[in-house]
């Protein structure tokens, strides 16, 4: 058997390992989120507050309390009372790194801790007095109460019957088994006039790959609460983008048939955009440690969000302003910079807007506060609209929707912005001709082939050759899709990964919002969850808007496949991202101790 | 909390649901992707060289190499004339032609249409990337033999053995070599479209074959009815362009002498006497507005269609394959030939097929594709008169040509006239026959466009040659 064969015949290895690995990742994942969500909606065992109630046969009410606890008149408080001076959102009691405190979040509810008005914040201990309105109220402390009387306690974390933040061995395993082997099919399959690029290639996978799994190995022993399981996850994207990015750059290429043009100069080509597609990926998994140990460590990410109110529309103006069309694809996203790199300050610009999002709503505004932030995101969606890029707008639109739902419980005004946004994207379409060019495109896919829908035709009939399994590594042509890099990435992987490795794929970012929701519930502030919801959020809906587009489900829209699309920006932009949310998980709330 | 966890529950049924819908949405789209796509138009060339780059080979049915793949190439039979003879047919790996054997059967070829268990165990085997091969009915050196008597003409050539359907030949003219349509120069006007499969032809007298077998089964039909064709007669109209050449006309003719004289005059009277539902309906049963398919390539339907109160007059001139306005009548050669088959097998219309069978890699031999009857068009005993008719025709009439001594030949010639693409009046020269013989069971039907042609010695000269090989 030769070495190109083994390379083919061993996609049903890698295809398994991935497939498996997703399956066990995405079982734990959601295991854990199930757990999690019972322990958070009953009340923290052992705290509660005691309240009077003449009604009750011993007098006494009681109110649990959990994680994080809101008081108010409004009917979505977890403690709702009632009386004149109550306001809807009156106070949060809440528990963090092991200490109760209450909050006058808004500044103005009138609250009094053992008779003493509170602004701001204060501790809780063991039968404090808390008055809120006409409301009296004592902190109980069972455990105090218990150590008083020389008994002890269970913590609240032995409830907890699965490690929470371990991925299952098997997939750990399965990613040690993958990885090298995903590289060597790559490395078997290279054609004989090519061999000059090998040791560079085993050189630039062999870093990487030494990258990821001392990561995976080592960032649990150094960060306390590391969510290696959303690492993991994390890991199999990355992997799975850099090989195909690999292979991508590598094989299936021609040489330009002009006299300008030798061998030499071909490879020297070759071994430099070998070289570019390998850099992001590499230099995402170098500065992610700093990342995360200054985003969970220190508090710069909140003292930047406000900055970020004026840097995501300047990061849109200049692509306006300065933007060319690289890839000739019609949208000006692409800033030139000297020695011939390009910039995407759009890719940046979503993280900007995610942090402000998070930054606006970690708190629940007034009315008007909430028609500011629509009229800076209004502001910011034209200008998006003018690049043009319509999957930006297509991610961001949800991302906001789903961070103001949770953080607001405004069901009614997200319905109300939903149907906005329909209309919006109805006047999109009667006002842009590149929109009813894509939708048109769309609805004529089985019906005929044109302009606008050849791509996704192309990327579809590469699909169904594909099968289960895949052609095998290097066997799919990817000339055969317009963009098989960038926008197609997708129908071009189940082509030659196969179908398993697809579906997979889709298993794994679902996975990682699992991740992300379960960091939500963890984590120690109303900030830190909201911006952990919208960085999952995010990665979730632009992996599915660039699936469903790219396979004809929805009109398709240039955005591209996480970490597993080309792009020096986009792709740096991802790792920063993952940094972020892998720095926010762990400022997990310390709990019982 | 409680809220926000809620919340978070709502959201979390929503991400789950677009999470479900986007599973089943890949799966169902692979899936129609299969179906729908499957030789779908506009290619990209390098995709496809690169697919076929692994193809399995077209073998003719002797095993002569039509079409194979080699170090990453693919190229078509050695022999230039068969190369150009079959390209219309057998088709190029860019798919500049549709409906062509390269095209329909790529997924047999490229090996994409085998289940995983298939797939995995001919990867174990070490044939994983390799395509199946097609061994098909066609035969090589009779398609040479047909390419080089058409080459002066416009042309189109099919035999099949009548009894099991297999196409040996199929021939277009003018010819044009694999290699231009793949770089898409040097390319003669018409040289692209499959004629056998997908010309539509006026039939001119052929058609009198379906009239003489509505004949011999209608109720009116009496076998000694004879008329005298005096050339002229009111009911062909004066001065019509198929009227007799003859002043005399034909005199008193029976069918036999009317089928072999090719008598407009007879088969128009017939056809009022038996009335237009029974010619009608004995086309149809001659599979007429009937779907055709020559396996995955399509065949267009041959087609006849009279308006409801047809007057005699216009039933004249269609029962004789010369359709006056408001009326249609055509058909291809490939249905030409199986009309022929049909009569001589007795009334059992074969399907027809080109493929012989899929011979997976490795495999010596594989899933070979059995005889079907299509069609019963009629009684074995008119067909068996009408055959006798079809033979008489060769020995004593008009299609003398196609006699090949010691054997029994039958067929039928005719000329159509029509107006061209620039709306002059051409005339088609058309044969249909058979050569009944228990080694060699053919049938065949040439088309000779805008001229007129001795198209019954063309086709003699092509049985001849099978039976050479054959018996």
């Amino acid at each position: 058997m030769s070495a190109a064969y083994f390379s083919y015949v061993s996609r049903y290895l890698t295809g398994a390992f991935f497939a498996v690995a997703a399956i066990l990742l995405y079982v734990a994942a959601y295991r854990r989120l199930r757990e999690r969500l019972t322990l958070h909606r009953q009340g923290v065992d052992h705290y509660f507050l005691l309240g009077e109630d003449k009604s009750q046969p011993d007098g006494i009410l009681y109110y649990p309390l959990y994680f994080s606890t809101s008081l108010g008149k409004a009917r979505s408080s977890d403690i709702q009372l009632k009386g004149r001076g109550i306001l809807r959102h009156h106070a949060m009691i809440y528990l963090y790194k092991g200490a109760w405190y209450i909050d006058n979040s808004s500044g103005k509810a009138l609250i009094k801790v053992n008779g003493q008005e509170i602004k701001r914040r204060k501790r809780l201990r063991h039968e404090d007095k808390i008055d809120v309105g006409r409301h009296s109220l004592s902190f109980f402390d069972e455990a105090k109460s218990a150590q008083k009387s020389g008994l002890s306690l269970r913590k609240v974390e032995e409830r907890l019957s699965l490690d929470q933040n371990q991925p299952p061995s098997l997939a750990s395993l399965l990613l040690g088994l993958y990885l090298p082997l995903a590289i060597l099919q790559v490395a078997f399959v290279l054609p004989s006039d090519l061999e000059a690029l090998l040791p560079g290639f085993l050189l630039l996978s062999g870093l990487f790959m030494l990258l990821i799994l001392s990561s995976s190995l080592l960032w649990p022993r150094i960060f306390r609460h590391f969510d290696s399981m959303a690492f993991t996850c994390f890991a199999f994207l990355m992997s799975l983008g850099f090989v195909m990015q690999m292979r991508l750059s590598l094989l299936n290429r021609t040489m330009p048939d002009t006299p300008d043009w030798n061998a030499e100069k071909w490879l020297d080509f070759l071994s430099s955009d070998m070289f570019k597609q390998a850099l992001f990926p590499l230099l995402g998994l170098g500065i992610m440690p700093l990342i995360i140990v200054v985003v969970s460590r220190t508090k710069l990410i909140e003292r930047l969000a406000p900055v970020c109110l004026v840097l995501t529309p300047v990061l849109y103006l200049s692509s306006i302003l300065l933007g060319s069309d690289v890839t000739g694809t019609g949208t000006r996203l692409w800033i030139r910079l000297p020695l011939g790199l390009t910039i995407q300050p759009s890719e940046f610009a979503k993280i900007t807007y995610i942090l402000v999002l998070a930054w606006t709503f970690k708190v629940r505004l007034s009315f008007k506060r909430q028609l500011l932030f629509l009229a800076w995101a209004g502001f910011n969606f034209v200008l998006i609209l003018l690049l043009p890029d319509l999957g930006s707008l297509m991610i961001l639109l949800p991302v906001s929707l789903v961070v103001f739902l949770v953080m607001t419980s405004e069901y009614i005004k997200t319905g109300l912005i939903l149907l906005g946004g329909s209309a919006f994207f109805f006047a999109a379409y009667q006002l842009f001709p590149y929109v009813r060019r894509r939708i048109y495109g769309w609805l004529t896919l089985w019906t005929e082939t044109n302009a606008q829908n050849d791509q996704i035709i192309r990327g579809l009939k590469a699909m169904a050759r594909g099968g289960l399994v895949g052609l095998g590594c290097g066997q799919a042509e990817p000339r055969a899709i317009p963009l098989a890099s960038s926008d197609m990435i997708f129908t071009f992987l189940v082509e030659e990964q196969g179908l398993l490795v697809g579906l997979a794929l889709v298993v794994i970012f679902m996975a990682l919002w699992l991740r992300g929701a379960h960091a939500f519930i963890v984590t120690r502030d109303s900030f830190s969850a909201a911006l952990i919801l919208g960085l999952a959020s995010s990665f979730f809906i632009e992996a599915a808007v660039v699936i469903a587009g790219s396979t004809g489900l929805v009109p398709l829209t240039g955005v591209t496949l996480p970490f597993i699309a080309r792009g020096g920006s986009s792709m740096l932009a991802k790792y920063l991202m993952a940094g972020l949310l892998l720095g926010l998980a762990n400022r997990q709330a310390e709990v019982g101790s | 909390m409680k809220q926000l966890i809620r919340n978070l529950l709502f959201v979390s049924v929503a991400f789950i649901l677009v999470f479900a819908f986007l599973l089943l949405g890949i799966i169902f789209q692979q899936d129609r992707s299969k179906t729908k796509l499957e030789g779908h138009e506009g290619e990209n060339k390098l995709a496809l060289a690169d697919q076929y780059a692994k193809a399995g080979s077209i073998l003719d049915r002797q095993g002569v190499v039509l079409a194979s793949s080699h170090q990453g190439k693919r190229s078509y039979a050695e022999d230039a004339l068969v190369a150009s003879a079959l390209v219309q047919t057998i088709g190029d790996y860019s798919h500049n032609i549709a409906n062509t054997v390269e095209e329909r059967y790529q997924a047999e070829l490229t090996g994409s249409n085998r289940g995983l268990f298939k797939q995995l165990i001919f990867d174990l085997q070490g044939h994983g990337l390799r395509g199946s091969d097609l061994r098909l009915t066609l035969d090589a050196g009779l398609c040479r033999k047909a390419a080089e008597l058409l080459e002066p003409y416009k042309a189109s050539l099919v035999v099949l053995n009548y009894e099991t359907g297999e196409v040996l030949c199929l021939v277009n003219t003018p010819l044009v070599p694999p290699e231009n349509v793949i770089r898409w120069e040097n390319i003669a006007e018409g040289s692209l479209f499959n004629k056998a499969l997908l010309g539509q032809y006026t039939p001119g007298s052929t058609f009198k074959l379906i009239t003489d077998a509505a004949w011999i089964s209608s109720d009116q039909y009496q076998p000694d009815y004879q008329v005298m064709c005096k050339g002229s007669e009111p009911l062909l109209g004066p001065g019509s362009v198929l009227e007799n050449r003859q002043d005399a006309g034909h005199g008193l003719v029976n069918r036999s002498q009317a089928l072999a004289a090719s008598c407009n005059h007879f088969f128009g009277q017939v056809a009022v006497n038996m009335g237009a539902k029974q010619v009608f309906y004995t086309a149809e049963n001659f599979a007429f507005n009937a779907d055709l398919n020559l396996g995955k390539l399509s065949v267009k339907t041959s087609r006849l269609e009279m308006t409801p109160q047809i007057d005699d007059y216009t039933l004249s001139w269609l029962a004789i394959g010369q359709p006056l306005e408001g009326q249609k009548l055509s058909l291809s050669p490939l249905h030409l030939a199986m009309i022929s088959g049909a009569i001589a097998q007795g009334g059992q219309m074969m399907e027809p097929h080109l493929l012989a069978e899929v011979l997976n890699p490795g495999a010596q031999s594989g899933e070979l594709t059995h005889p079907r009857v299509a069609y019963l068009v009629g009684t074995e005993a008119a067909m068996h008169t009408l055959a006798q008719d079809m033979v008489y025709s060769v020995q004593e009439g008009m299609a003398g040509g196609a006699q090949i001594p010691g054997q029994v030949v039958g067929g039928k010639t005719g000329t159509a006239e029509r107006a061209s693409s620039k709306g002059e009046n051409q005339t088609d020269s058309l044969f249909t026959g058979f050569l009944q013989n228990p080694h060699c069971p053919l049938a065949i039907a040439i088309v000779v466009e805008g001229q007129w042609a001795d198209v019954s010695s063309l086709a003699g000269q092509v049985l001849s040659y099978a039976l050479d090989k054959y018996q």
